[in-house]
């Protein structure tokens, strides 16, 4: 009469549920996702190692052994101890940025080692989230947005699994709180559907995402730029300042370090074999430089100068009025860096006008060499653009005034000198110095010079200028390169030495030249009076600089792949305000396009579809019976698509149900009966002649007692075998879960 | 479970008719912890981006907005779909548990309703924890049976009024909830416990010997002796055999075996309004609730007396079937106000046939219920007061004591 229901036995602590099992898989994968950003830029596999290793293993542990984990306090104490020792020892070593993320990851690992509640798994996600977040603040790779999408999948289906988890948990634990029974929970929501709400989840949240990245206001640069470091990220080639102090190999890297769209008077250039001198800094001044142990090695510097501050545009206007005659072709040069390492920026000489989001509204100017540099620090990818003169076309530049070069710093009776005379007095008198710059480059460049990166056998307590020319005669670009700026230095030319990019290699699908780290090249710029200009020579010889792409697929592969990672920069990690004027200005012709029916197709189509719904043409009562007519007709429609939706999933349900019962009458059979008795045998129980099978459960259960499931198996066998139906899907899934049990 | 329409029995086969909720959507929407925690990260983050200028930072916070948005908008769905039924018990027991079940129907063709968290609006005080259940998914076009388990602490009607259904889905973002106006009422019978002690039965039956006729009430009767026949009797009485035998008209005499009967006097007044107090009245309440049982249970004629205004009182009847009216009584009991018992037991018409056994049960001795005693003591063959909280009453009676 009275409704009584006896209290449900409590779940075993050390039986975790199904969905804890699946939950603790997936965050164990999702913090491994989120590390790996910065696992990346950090290049520390270790970390990622340690973290996936306590990740997986707890989930293995705990989550799907049931073990309790370790103690909370140890777990507490461990994570203090650690993350306090780490913490600091990073905050003095590291990037602070980087320390928390240190801290972070010591703790999401402790986390999985200890025992854990709904809760738990709720403070691993937003752990995970801290890390992305990092992650976005020091990598802008790719692999970062390839992350960021498993994670926004993975991250919201395990949100959802979680929830209902946490719900089941709350009720739960308010009723054993109280004293209440619990009866059975109603069972989960099916894991397709779970995936199909996460799916629609992560569109709708893609798409709201991406909505509000694109239209948030952008400031142009940040408000803490020069307070935030720099952080060293990618691996590039270039390094601003030359010396010679290291005899080592230098081993060649294909990572990309920028991406250069290139046209010419608006026209792309879309030419492999085109070579680009991407210019960096400049040095005149060889100097000789006594170390602490009494040797000398020889270093590159530029001439002290003070930088002049100029606004971005002023700089276009000095330079045009400086111009003689009309400039003949302007090469404008677009470059996506990804991380600059140094403050000089890269452009063809000579630079006409930049302008860029995350420069400023100034920056540094040389003008003795139109060197540019930014102001503090620039974080993350850098994209600007550079419209620059060709250098041989249009060179009626007035030349700022020039100070008389010191000479290089070389033993007055150095074989150099010799060398050089010989040379000079080679050419027809007089000699023009454009002559005499191609001679000597036309010296170094032919044999027995050689290029090679191997200078382990340089000997570095001679001049490298001597220990190229006539010892080794052989050496890198940078040898080279410093070679032929002292000769011409020594013969009276003003001569300065360069370092930047050459070349780089065309990508076809993205358009652009992809410069890697084995580009990075340095060269020469001589003065030639007769032509006003600054000249480029580049004295090194033929070298094993690869331009070629790999035709086969993995090199198409590449170029595939290095153009995605072109495009998240371009659009996504580049996007600025110049891009949301773009944007706003295509929505905007789109608009008047709409609003103009004569002027494009899609005017003329609005005009259209205006005309036909608003019934333009018709006069009062037939517009409102063709109104009513059309309303008629869109309610039809929707109800016939609304119809056909409900047929076609309907349909595709039956489908479904047909597909799974062919599928459990598969699962049907015995065959798990077979699985279990193999797997019990490896565990040393083998069934008996006269065993029945139920006698044989027994004997495993009183030998194993938390082999329970060997009981359940064997009733399922029976059923399966001698049964009159045949096992329907709740019994096929039972059969697995407890299979896996068993481990 | 899923069953494809209401049902109209519980399991334990109790009537219970579903209802359909009316609804109305309050607006009720808050954030959760974890949605403040997640809006001040995300906040963060916006802040971050805007001082830094970092595009994927813009595009984090846009997928932390967007996840926000995408929150609200399927969050809400479920609940203006489902339909909502309740099958309740028509009573229950006082420290006992007992399963409230609702129907949440889904009358979509497509969409499923996700993780709606049910919760009855209700006197905390007069339960224990909170009555709520917890439906994970309702497939299109399907129903979903969940059970709440409830204990009840006191007493007396419980009426079932508001429903608040609630969801966080599907991120635990948002609390949005709504609340299904369905009337019910449940009884909520005492505690009841066991008799530690016989229930005394009077020697002596008392029977009114008389001629059988129609009069003649469902009591069983039993054959006493002849007399002889007077005018008026019944002839289809006259004992032809005996009659013939001796020669004069003889009728047979009948006696009328009454059960023996329990009569509980319970005097619901408390002494103050003090915790303790109340508790030693729901302690009569109890008692009086057990020896009814145990009465009818024993086959006794239980009657029962409640010195309210009005008066209560229930003749001496006997059966199982009339466990039911009795606990419903003892349920609803209350004090009456300034009424002086003694003078209720005074002005009570009390037939002569309810002559048995009297258990007077109070909570305060005092005068009032000693002039009660003397009252019945007059009335009936044997009386016997407990006062609760007596040892004496401790040791008639053992009280399972859940009573508030």
């Amino acid at each position: 009469m009275i409704s009584q229901a006896a209290p449900a036995p409590a779940p075993h602590p050390a039986q975790p549920a199904a969905g804890m099992q699946r939950l603790g898989l997936l965050l164990a994968f999702l913090l491994t996702i989120a590390e790996l950003p910065l696992a990346y830029i950090e290049g520390s596999v270790l970390r990622i190692a340690v973290l996936a290793i306590c990740a997986f293993g707890g989930w293995w542990w705990i989550d799907r052994r049931g073990r309790q984990g370790f103690s909370s306090r140890i777990g507490t104490a461990g994570v203090l101890l650690a993350a306090g020792i780490y913490f600091v020892h990073e905050w003095i070593h590291s990037h602070p940025v980087l320390a928390i993320s240190h801290f972070i990851v010591v703790m999401a690992a402790l986390k999985f080692v200890q025992p854990r509640a709904a809760r738990d798994y709720g403070q691993l996600i937003v752990l995970a989230l801290l890390l992305l977040v990092i992650g976005g603040v020091v990598n802008e790779t790719l692999a970062y947005a390839v992350c960021l999408s498993v994670f926004l999948t993975i991250g919201l289906y395990a949100v959802i699994v979680l929830h209902f988890e946490r719900e089941i948990e709350r009720v739960q634990q308010r009723r054993r709180q109280a004293g209440l029974p619990e009866p059975s929970m109603p069972p989960m929501p099916p894991l397709p559907s779970v995936r199909r709400v996460t799916a629609l989840a992560a569109l709708g949240t893609f798409f709201v995402g991406a909505v509000l990245f694109l239209v948030f206001p952008r400031l142009g640069s940040g408000l803490f730029d020069a307070a935030m470091p720099v952080l060293a990220a990618s691996v590039t080639g270039y390094a601003p300042n030359t010396s010679f102090d290291q005899a080592q190999r230098i081993s060649e890297s294909d990572a990309a370090v920028m991406r250069v769209v290139l046209s010419m008077d608006g026209e792309p250039i879309n030419d492999p074999d085109f070579v680009g001198y991407f210019r960096g800094n400049t040095a005149d001044l060889y100097l000789a430089t006594p170390r602490a142990d009494g040797r000398v090695f020889y270093q590159w510097e530029r001439t002290k100068e003070r930088p002049a501050a100029v606004e971005l545009s002023a700089l276009l206007e000095s330079h045009l009025a400086s111009v003689k005659e009309p400039i003949a072709h302007v090469i404008a040069q677009h470059y996506w860096i990804e991380d600059l390492r140094q403050r000089y920026l890269f452009a063809i000489y000579p630079p006409m006008n930049i302008r860029g989001a995350k420069i400023g509204h100034y920056l540094d100017h040389y003008p003795s060499d139109d060197t540019l540099s930014v102001r503090g620090g620039v974080g993350g990818t850098l994209d600007y653009v550079v419209e620059s003169a060709t250098p041989y076309s249009a060179t009626n530049l007035r030349l700022p005034a020039r100070r008389k070069q010191p000479e290089p710093q070389l033993a007055p009776d150095s074989p150099v000198r010799k060398l050089v005379e010989r040379i000079v007095g080679g050419l027809p008198k007089p000699a023009e110095p454009e002559s005499i710059a191609s001679a000597i480059e036309k010296y170094l460049s032919s044999r027995p010079f050689t290029y090679t990166l191997d200078n382990s056998d340089v000997n570095l307590n001679r001049e490298p200028v001597e220990e190229l020319l006539f010892r080794r005669r052989r050496g890198h670009c940078e040898y080279f390169a410093t070679a032929m700026t002292v000769m011409c230095q020594l013969a009276g030319l003003d001569a300065r030495f360069v370092t930047g990019y050459r070349g780089g290699v065309y990508n076809a699908i993205g358009g652009y030249y992809q410069v890697r780290q084995r580009d990075a090249h340095a060269w020469v710029e001589v003065l030639i009076p007769s032509r006003e200009c600054w000249v480029v020579f580049d004295p090194s010889p033929a070298s094993a600089q690869n331009r070629a792409v790999a035709a086969d697929w993995l090199g198409v592969l590449r170029q595939y792949v290095d153009n995605l990672e072109f495009q998240w920069l371009n659009f996504v990690v580049a996007y600025s305000t110049q891009n949301q004027g773009k944007l706003k200005e295509r929505v905007d012709s789109w608009i008047s396009a709409a609003n103009n029916p004569a002027g494009s197709g899609f005017g003329r189509l609005w005009a259209m579809f205006r005309s036909f719904a608003l019934g333009e043409g018709l006069n009062f009562p037939l517009r409102i019976r063709y109104w009513a007519l059309l309303i008629a007709l869109v309610g039809l429609s929707i109800l016939w698509l609304r119809l056909t939706t409900v047929l076609v999933v309907r349909g595709s349900r039956e489908l479904r149900e047909v597909w799974r019962a062919r599928r459990t009458a598969r699962v049907n059979r015995v065959e798990f009966y077979e699985r279990l008795l193999r797997r019990l045998a490896r565990e040393g129980f083998t069934r008996r002649a006269h065993q029945t099978p139920w006698e044989f459960a027994q004997d495993v259960i009183r030998a194993r007692p938390q082999w329970s499931a060997v009981g359940q198996l064997t009733r399922l066998y029976y059923e399966a075998r001698f049964g009159a139906g045949e096992l329907n899907s709740g019994q096929t899934a039972l059969i697995r879960r407890l299979v896996d049990s068993l481990g | 479970m899923k069953v494809s329409h209401p049902k109209t029995n519980t399991a334990d086969g109790q009537h219970a008719t579903p209802v359909r909720a009316r609804r109305r959507m309050m607006g009720d929407f808050s954030f959760t912890g974890n949605g403040a925690m997640f809006v001040v990260v995300a906040a963060l983050i916006g802040v971050a981006a805007m001082a830094q200028q970092i595009n994927l930072l813009f595009l984090l916070f846009g997928m932390c907005m967007g996840s926000l948005l995408v929150s609200g908008m399927l969050s809400g769905k479920p609940l203006r779909r489902v339909r909502i039924a309740r099958l309740v018990p028509e009573a229950a027991v006082v420290g006992r548990p007992f399963e409230i079940r609702y129907i949440l129907s889904n009358p979509s063709r497509l969409k499923r309703a996700y993780s709606i968290h049910l919760r009855e609006r209700l006197d905390a005080e007069k339960i224990r924890g909170d009555c709520e259940a917890f439906a994970p998914c309702v497939a299109p076009q399907q129903s979903l049976e969940v059970a709440a388990p409830l204990v009840c602490l006191r007493r007396g009607r419980l009426p079932l009024s508001e429903i608040i259904l609630s969801t966080r889905f599907p991120f635990g973002l948002f609390r949005k909830s709504a609340t299904a106006t369905i009337q019910n009422e449940m009884i909520i019978y005492p505690a009841t416990g066991r008799l530690k002690i016989p229930i005394r039965q009077p020697r002596g039956l008392t029977g009114a010997i008389s001629t059988r006729d129609l009069r003649a009430g469902p009591e069983a009767e039993e054959f006493h002796g002849l007399r002889d026949y007077a005018r008026g009797d019944n002839p289809r009485w006259i004992h032809w055999r005996r009659s013939v035998r001796i020669g004069r008209l003889l009728v047979r005499e009948m006696r009328r075996v009454q059960r023996p009967q329990l009569v509980l006097i319970v005097d619901p007044r408390v002494a103050s309004t003090r915790p303790e107090d109340i508790h030693r009245r729901e302690q009569v309440i109890s008692a009086a609730a057990t020896f009814c049982l145990a009465g009818l249970e024993r086959g006794l004629a239980v009657g029962l007396v409640g010195l309210t205004a009005p008066p209560l009182v229930i003749p001496p009847v006997a059966g199982l079937e009339h466990r039911a009216k009795f606990l419903r009584e003892l349920a609803l009991i209350e004090p009456a106000e300034q009424v002086d018992p003694g003078e209720i037991a005074a002005q009570m018409h009390w037939p002569p046939a309810w002559a048995g056994h009297c258990v007077v049960l109070t909570s305060t001795e005092d005068q009032a219920i000693q002039r009660v005693s003397r009252i019945f003591a007059a009335r009936c063959r044997s009386l016997e007061s407990l006062v609760a909280g007596t040892p004496r009453f401790m040791q008639a009676i053992a009280l399972e004591d859940d009573a508030g």
